[in-house]
């Protein structure tokens, strides 16, 4: 069974090249980064005026430490202290990045040096009252120097690096062909039947529960109710399109639930915390402000809902209601949770606008891009289309590195990047659901060419050691993010990913099979049929269901009626695929909703086509006539998982 | 230069470890708290 699905991948065949002469930093980095320089300037000139000029210790030990953060402490002959600031240091840099605490860096470096001022007079540990260690001078220089070098040499030589790559890329990317994305549907099999169980279980747990996600901090560990949500939302949502496209009744409503879970007061609340910190903003509305990595997420959320199920219902003005803790509501939908998107990417002085406050990662504006994008597609806009082209420019001047990856995060405030450990390295060729394929086709096509370069001699040597559809492996689990536990799903999702990067369809599918049988847990909700935690299960759904269509050809494929005849069950029934792909007839696969024994299902049929219709597989073999306009009602008993198949009796 | 060779994401996970060791709270589970009484419209 195969569905040919125009994707924008593989329809156009030309490659973007790389700039041959790249530039180190885009003009807005750059403005950012000079002011950065400015002020550290200033800072180091005040702190030198201090050493030369002042009588007292005290002003010569808060100049030293103005010189180089804790230094001052060094100076006043207290070593233990200018440990404690480095470490100080190192927790203010990690809370800069981790809750956007701005000010913690300048706050560590002006305390310590008030710090060395106000004991350059006191009493020492070792040492006698008031000694002072002169040496400590030409040391903070030292140290500051250091740290200029290297992280210029540092950031230099990783530009040099990859600009001498460029023509070998170039060369690689002229010549390069893109393998085909593989659309064939692999029929669902048992471990589907228990993810989709589990889904709806899930889903269908009374509405402001949210048992079955792993729950933890909010900020940054890999335990974000809000991705769990986000990729649950997109895995159903595949699953609605590429296996229920005619069963589409209890999909439909399951998958809103989950978009409404998103408005889940455990789900927002840490954007207080972060406006607060970051912004100095008490305002708690999670849309209103920054915070893409919840507003445009929970935008393509949507997308990707409306693209599935054709159903509008959070377009209604005040569908997506936050209720704070002091009941303030903040009132969305669907066109206004976009405009707010719209609204900030048009604010934004770089162009990105922040997930945390002051930090712009590229992951997240690739969502925002896709959330103005789909919800054109669904309503007939021109959002993308007004911010694209500046959003593009943002994206190749100010985030590109010479080798085609694009830098992880940037800061807002003061044009910076580094690796923050996040993913491989700082940077990717793509990102997003979509990898670029929706927003910016030529930009997918040069990603996924530089993605494929790397990736397609592993996946190779894996494929040739498929023997008859199986792959004979096991996979050492893998620490996950919040590293309480290890995970294999997560090293099997990065061969499925793979394979699917390169096309192997005979890859993916044991791919898909070996990681079921190494990580099934035979469990139910709210435990997981596989052995991954909350941010990895619906990542590993969505790949197990991107074909026909994968997140990003749904996207551009937007909301499409299916043809043929649909069908609905009774509770007892767990329907796991039914699709008509001529328009007449209905293949359907279904089990018990208890998956074992047997089960008395009634099936309710609709758009009939008139005439007699016959119900066969296994051991069922039913007549019946549509009645009432082309609907049917059939009972039939059902014994273990069966495909039946639904057409014009002869 | 500290930026450049820290794994951020690494020690956040330890501060957040530390920070539940303090509390005495599991670092990840299941179950997921309570929603908070709301006191009603202002």
């Amino acid at each position: 069974m195969t569905t040919a699905v125009v994707d924008g991948l593989t329809d156009r065949p030309e490659i973007l090249l790389l700039p041959e002469h790249p530039r180190r930093l885009g003009p807005t980095s750059l403005r950012l980064l000079a002011r950065l320089v400015v002020a550290l300037t200033l800072v180091e000139l005040t702190g030198t005026m201090l050493i030369v000029f002042a009588h007292s210790k005290a002003w010569r030990a808060f100049g030293v430490g103005l010189v180089y953060p804790g230094a001052g402490l060094l100076y006043d002959a207290a070593p233990v202290l200018f440990l404690v600031a480095q470490v100080l240091l190192v927790v203010a840099l990690v809370l800069w990045w981790g809750l956007s605490t701005h000010f913690s860096i300048p706050l560590v470096w002006l305390a310590t040096a008030v710090g060395a001022g106000l004991l350059a007079d006191g009493p020492r540990l070792w040492v006698d009252r008031g000694t002072t260690w002169g040496w400590a001078i030409p040391v903070a220089y030292l140290c500051a120097l250091s740290v200029v070098a290297a992280m210029t040499w540092k950031v230099e030589s990783r530009f040099r690096a990859k600009r001498a790559l460029v023509p070998e890329l170039n060369a690689y990317l002229t010549e390069a062909t893109l393998p085909e994305r593989v659309t064939t549907l692999r029929p669902p099999d048992r471990m589907d039947a228990e993810l989709l169980r589990w889904c709806y279980d899930f889903a269908e747990q009374p509405d402001d529960g949210l048992a079955g996600l792993d729950w933890g901090e909010q900020f940054h560990g890999g335990t974000q109710l809000r991705y769990q949500l986000n990729s649950i939302a997109w895995a159903m949502s595949l699953c609605a399109a590429n296996y229920l496209p005619n069963a589409p009744g209890r999909i439909r409503e399951a998958l809103a639930k989950v978009v409404q879970k998103h408005t889940d007061l455990r789900v927002w609340s840490y954007w207080r915390t972060l406006n607060l910190l970051g912004n100095f903003d008490p305002n708690p509305d999670p849309v209103r402000r920054d915070n893409i990595m919840f507003s445009a997420f929970l935008g393509d959320v949507i997308n990707s809902f409306e693209a599935a199920t054709g159903d509008f219902r959070f377009d209604e003005p005040g569908s997506l209601t936050f209720v704070w803790k002091d009941g303030r509501t903040f009132e969305y939908d669907h066109h206004s949770l976009t405009q707010a998107v719209r609204r900030n990417f048009e604010s934004s002085r770089l162009g990105f606008f922040p997930c945390e406050p002051g930090w712009s990662f590229t992951v997240c504006n690739v969502m925002g891009a896709q959330a103005l994008h789909g919800h054109d597609t669904n309503h007939g806009g021109s959002d993308w289309a007004q911010v694209g082209d500046r959003w593009r420019r943002t994206l190749d001047e100010e985030y590109l590195t010479p080798d085609g990856s694009y830098a992880h995060i940037r800061s807002n405030h003061v044009g910076v990047s580094w690796d923050t450990g996040e993913v491989p390295g700082g940077h990717y060729f793509a990102n997003g659901t979509h990898r670029f394929a929706d927003i910016l086709p030529a930009h997918a096509r040069r990603a996924k060419a530089l993605d494929v370069r790397g990736a397609a001699p592993k996946l190779a040597m894996l494929s040739s050691i498929v023997t008859d559809g199986t792959l004979p492996l096991e996979l050492p689990p893998e620490p996950e993010r919040h590293h309480m536990s290890s995970s294999a799903v997560l090293p099997w999702m990065k061969i499925i990913g793979g394979a699917r990067l390169v096309g192997d369809e005979r890859l993916i599918d044991a791919a898909i099979d070996a990681s079921a049988k190494q990580c099934a847990t035979g469990a139910r909700w709210p435990q997981r049929p596989v052995a991954v935690g909350g941010s990895g299960l619906g990542s590993y759904m969505l790949l197990r269901w991107s074909a026909p269509l994968d997140p990003a050809a749904l996207a551009i494929r937007g909301w499409v009626e299916p043809v043929g005849p649909l069908v609905d069950a009774s509770p007892e029934v767990l329907i796991t695929m039914a699709r008509s792909d001529d328009g007449v007839s209905l293949v359907m696969v279904m089990e018990s909703a208890e998956s074992v024994g047997t089960c008395e299902a009634t099936l309710h049929f609709t758009r009939l086509v008139s005439g007699r219709h016959r119900l066969h597989g296994g051991d069922i073999d039913v007549a019946f006539d549509g009645v009432d306009g082309g609907t049917a009602t059939v009972a039939v008993k059902l014994v273990g998982p069966v495909t039946l198949t639904l057409e014009a009796a002869p | 230069m500290i930026s450049m060779y820290l794994n951020c994401a690494k020690v956040w996970t330890h501060l957040v470890r530390l920070v539940c060791r303090i509390t005495g709270r599991p670092q990840v589970t299941y179950a997921a708290p309570p929603l908070e009484d709301r006191r009603g419209p202002r």
